[in-house]
């Protein structure tokens, strides 16, 4: 049991997350397929289904999570959804392929495939847990309300930092000559 | 229980405005590695050389107006060769502007060839109505330009001051810094300083 402060804001932070993923997913249709298909995970026919069904897949959830009925079951699809990718990910950095993009965060920020971004996901999957466990019924007030939305929004900030900060590493290891 | 919540609400209000300036840094971060990307390694280096004067082409301007290049004028020039299928080019349109406006005494000439149509495209959506271009494959081919976006420098005696390929700001702007070392290019001016005794040089 948590309070209901701890799980809202989780809740607002995954629902933003999913929705900018699925957005940028959406608005660059073709540089996503191309993305799928450099996974090499899924056959070729099915790649441009799968391009299609992800994104749309995410805004259900992130607009499933805002509603307290359909609330659980977004949260377990989001759950769901973050492990799949970074199992994709993990079986990617298995097979060596570092040198393709990661497909984080739309086309204009390219990354490749680090370790790190599976500490990121490992955060995500937290927070999509905190999101699911049972609320302590009590009252809201205004100011509960503040924090909720407050919380929420440093958590999406610093998760777009951490986001930057990882694609950034790469290109200093590079300038280094390190990599 | 007032002051506890009013410190609650600032607390919360300054963290937020913390994430965003940290955001803010990490972009800037993100902003100047890509601002020095490597340079083109691939040197090219065909035509006239520089330190010499340049080949002197006319060649007719969009509208039909002839244009010289390479005779001794009032300002120096600046060629810039570009292509409107080379997105690059079009990335460092806006800093050629930019600098035809901050350099004194400077012409820009932009020098391309091929299809009319897809220039005035590319004159429209970047807003080079009032430049000098040059549509014609002779200014290219006296200059021998292999790749694109590539640069000439001409300073106001009609001699070749500097040239390359440029693919940042920061390529565009050494063309002009080569002309304030006095030496031909960076490379000539490191040899030049390790020569002299006493001169100091990361190795």
């Amino acid at each position: 049991m948590i309070d209901p402060i701890i799980s809202t804001s989780a809740v607002l932070a995954l629902s933003v997350t999913f929705a900018s993923a699925a957005s940028h997913k959406l608005r660059h249709p073709g540089w996503f397929r191309r993305q799928v298909h450099e996974y090499e995970l899924i056959p070729g026919l099915m790649v441009p289904v799968a391009a299609r069904a992800l994104p749309i897949a995410e805004l259900v959830i992130a607009a499933g999570l805002l509603w307290s009925t359909s609330r659980p079951y977004a949260g377990v699809l989001a759950f769901l959804m973050i492990s799949l990718y970074t199992l994709a990910i993990a079986i990617n950095l298995a097979r060596g392929r570092k040198d393709i993009d990661c497909g984080c965060s739309g086309p204009a920020m390219q990354q490749p495939l680090q370790p790190a971004l599976l500490a990121r996901n490992l955060l995500l999957v937290i927070i999509a847990l905190v999101a699911l466990l049972p609320i302590i019924d009590r009252p809201l007030s205004l100011h509960d309300n503040f924090v909720m939305i407050a919380a929420g929004l440093v958590m999406v900030l610093l998760y777009t930092a951490t986001d930057l900060w990882i694609a950034n590493r790469p290109l200093l290891l590079k300038l280094s000559g390190e990599k | 229980m007032q002051a506890l919540i009013v410190s609650n609400i600032l607390l919360w209000l300054l963290l937020i405005a913390t994430s965003l300036v940290l955001l803010g840094l990490i972009r800037q971060i993100g902003v100047l590695h890509s601002r020095i990307a490597p340079a083109g390694a691939l040197m090219l280096d065909k035509g006239v050389e520089v330190g010499q004067s340049a080949p002197q082409v006319t060649a007719p301007d969009r509208f039909g107006r002839p244009i010289n290049i390479g005779y001794a004028s009032e300002h120096s020039t600046l060629l810039f060769f570009l292509s409107p299928t080379c997105p690059i080019c079009k990335s460092l349109i806006p800093a050629i502007k930019s600098m035809s406006r901050s350099v004194k005494n400077l012409d820009v000439i932009y020098v391309s060839d091929g299809d009319a149509l897809e220039h005035d495209k590319l004159i429209t959506q970047a807003g080079l109505e009032k430049s000098t271009y040059v549509v014609s494959p002779d200014v290219g081919m006296t200059y021998q330009i292999g790749k694109l976006p590539y640069a000439v420098l001409i300073d106001k005696a009609g001699t070749l001051k500097a040239k390359g390929l440029v693919n940042s700001r920061e390529h565009l702007d050494s063309l002009f810094e080569t002309e304030l070392l006095g030496s031909p290019s960076l490379q000539d001016y490191i040899k030049a300083q390790t020569e002299s005794p006493g001169i100091h040089t990361p190795s």
